[in-house]
């Protein structure tokens, strides 16, 4: 939209309502609902954000990962992508599989900063084994 | 309508219910108040006045739209009872309504019991010591679900499916179905699917080690009340299975609310509930199966979270809860790229586990 204040205004100021105004006066259910909806504006915010770039990003990885250009929407190629993977087109230990790898942890990763930041610090900061029994 | 008006409205049927149900002159109920952790189950705490004697008891009905593996209240009431029988730690079952004339929709009555279930506060309250007594003790109460097997198991589980020859199999085709059912793509399940499928052959064990499992064996599962255990819940996914399926899906990532450390739960380490399953007479336990299953579990999750979102997104039940559990996928995806590469999931070992390790 091209009236000010915008979107991205719309929900920081909607988000700081939530968390700032009206959550600190709630309680029990109330209080897990609200926190709920300021987690899904939150998510919007972010994805709103990013989304251009990070389609961009899918799309060029897809191209590098199938070494083609690459015609139709990213739901689409997804869903090829999954059809190829439970098809074994990559074979395991080959470089396409590694490439492959790389693809789904850089794609994932970019939607948790989108959703969950926290997490995604949290596991890329202690990734080792877990104990042995 | 929620259930809550739908029952403040039927308490005169309730009553009437009850008195048919235990012969009692009067029965007086009460509705106390919904209880948690109910995404697929709805749980109300009811203390009914029966000839004078106040029972505290939980009512428990479907939510509007169960999943499709959840058994229905007639069997899980049946799994209850068998539970129970075998001398688990759980609710008594006491009265079963399956035709829904009575409320609206099917429901069983159990004892209530004390305690709370809510599992992120029971992770961060726990020390250590208090959280691996706990996880010893419900290691002991898996093991005495898993005593129940096909061959001894109660009139009352005739209904149960037989386990398939290869569970591993099984489940991995069942998987494959549920994401041909979804709508969006998924090719980091589809890649995480592959790879257990190639170590599944070193998992493979007989019939004769299937016995009765919770199959929903977690944390947020089971109520404590001052660090000890007062009762397993959520029977409705239970069925015959290999009881590592029990103890992977206790143990995964994804059930450990935050408290990645403690391995068990999120409460307390594996070699307590290790121990505390073999002393409970289980056998001794293969953490190599236990890993494998873990990785199980976190694809069956996170398969679960796609499918709890899309019951809000098919417009059967509006719920922003649901609608959330949909991104909680993402994190469990993450953990399978990770897990999944890494020492923590181990090689498969050289030879095939023998029936029983």
């Amino acid at each position: 939209m091209k009236q000010r204040p915008g979107v991205a205004a719309l929900l920081d100021a909607a988000l700081a309502t939530l968390q700032e105004d009206l959550l600190p006066t709630l309680s029990g259910r109330q209080k897990f609902l609200g926190a709920m909806i300021a987690r899904a504006v939150s998510v919007a915010k972010q994805d709103m954000a990013t989304a251009a770039d990070s389609a961009v990003a899918e799309r060029n990885s897809l191209q590098r990962l199938y070494g083609s250009s690459l015609e139709g929407d990213l739901a689409t190629l997804r869903r090829q992508l999954a059809a190829d993977i439970r098809a074994r087109r990559f074979k395991p230990g080959t470089p396409e599989d590694t490439r492959l790898i790389d693809h789904m942890v850089e794609t994932t990763a970019a939607e948790l900063r989108i959703c969950n930041t926290k997490y995604l610090a949290q596991r890329q900061r202690g990734k080792g084994a877990e104990s042995a029994v | 309508m929620g259930l809550s008006s739908v029952l403040a409205n039927k308490i005169a049927a309730l009553e009437k219910f009850i008195q048919q149900q235990t012969g009692a002159g009067k029965v007086t109920a009460q509705l106390i108040g919904r209880l948690g952790g109910g995404a697929i189950q709805e749980n109300w705490a009811v203390d009914l006045d029966i000839d004078g004697v106040v029972h505290e008891t939980v009512l428990r009905a479907d939510a509007p739209s169960g999943i499709a593996e959840s058994w229905g209240k007639a069997q899980e009431f049946a799994l209850l009872a068998a539970a129970y029988g075998a001398g688990v730690m759980a609710p008594q079952p006491l009265w079963l309504e399956p035709s829904g004339g009575v409320i609206g929709q099917p429901f069983h009555v159990t004892r209530r019991l004390k305690g709370s279930a809510d599992p992120r506060k029971l992770v961060r309250a726990l020390e250590e010591d208090a959280g691996d007594a706990l996880a010893h003790e419900l290691g002991a109460a898996l093991a005495t679900l898993h005593k129940v097997t096909p061959a001894d198991a109660p009139e009352g589980l005739a209904f149960l499916p037989k386990a398939p020859a290869d569970l591993v199999a099984a489940r991995i085709a069942r998987f494959r179905g549920q994401l041909d059912r979804l709508l969006e793509a998924q090719p980091v399940l589809e890649w995480a699917i592959n790879r257990l499928e190639d170590e599944a052959p070193h998992y493979r064990r007989g019939a004769e080690t299937v016995t009765l499992c919770h199959r929903d064996f977690r944390t947020g599962n089971y109520l404590v009340l001052a660090e000890k255990l007062t009762g397993i819940l959520d029977f409705e996914f239970a069925g015959w299975s290999d009881p590592y399926e029990d103890l992977g899906w206790f143990c995964a990532r994804c059930w450990r609310f935050g408290m990645a450390g403690a391995e068990a739960g999120g409460i307390g380490s594996r070699a307590a509930f290790y121990a505390g399953y073999e002393s409970g007479g289980g056998h001794v336990v293969d953490d190599a199966q236990v890993r494998f299953w873990e990785q199980m579990a976190a694809i069956r999750w996170s398969i679960m979270a796609l499918e709890q979102a899309e019951r809000h997104l098919a417009g059967r039940e509006r719920s922003l809860e649901l609608a959330l559990t949909g991104l909680v996928s993402l994190e469990t995806e993450y953990d399978l790229l990770i897990d999944l590469r890494l020492p923590g999931f181990k090689p498969a070992p050289k030879k095939p586990h023998g029936a029983h390790s």
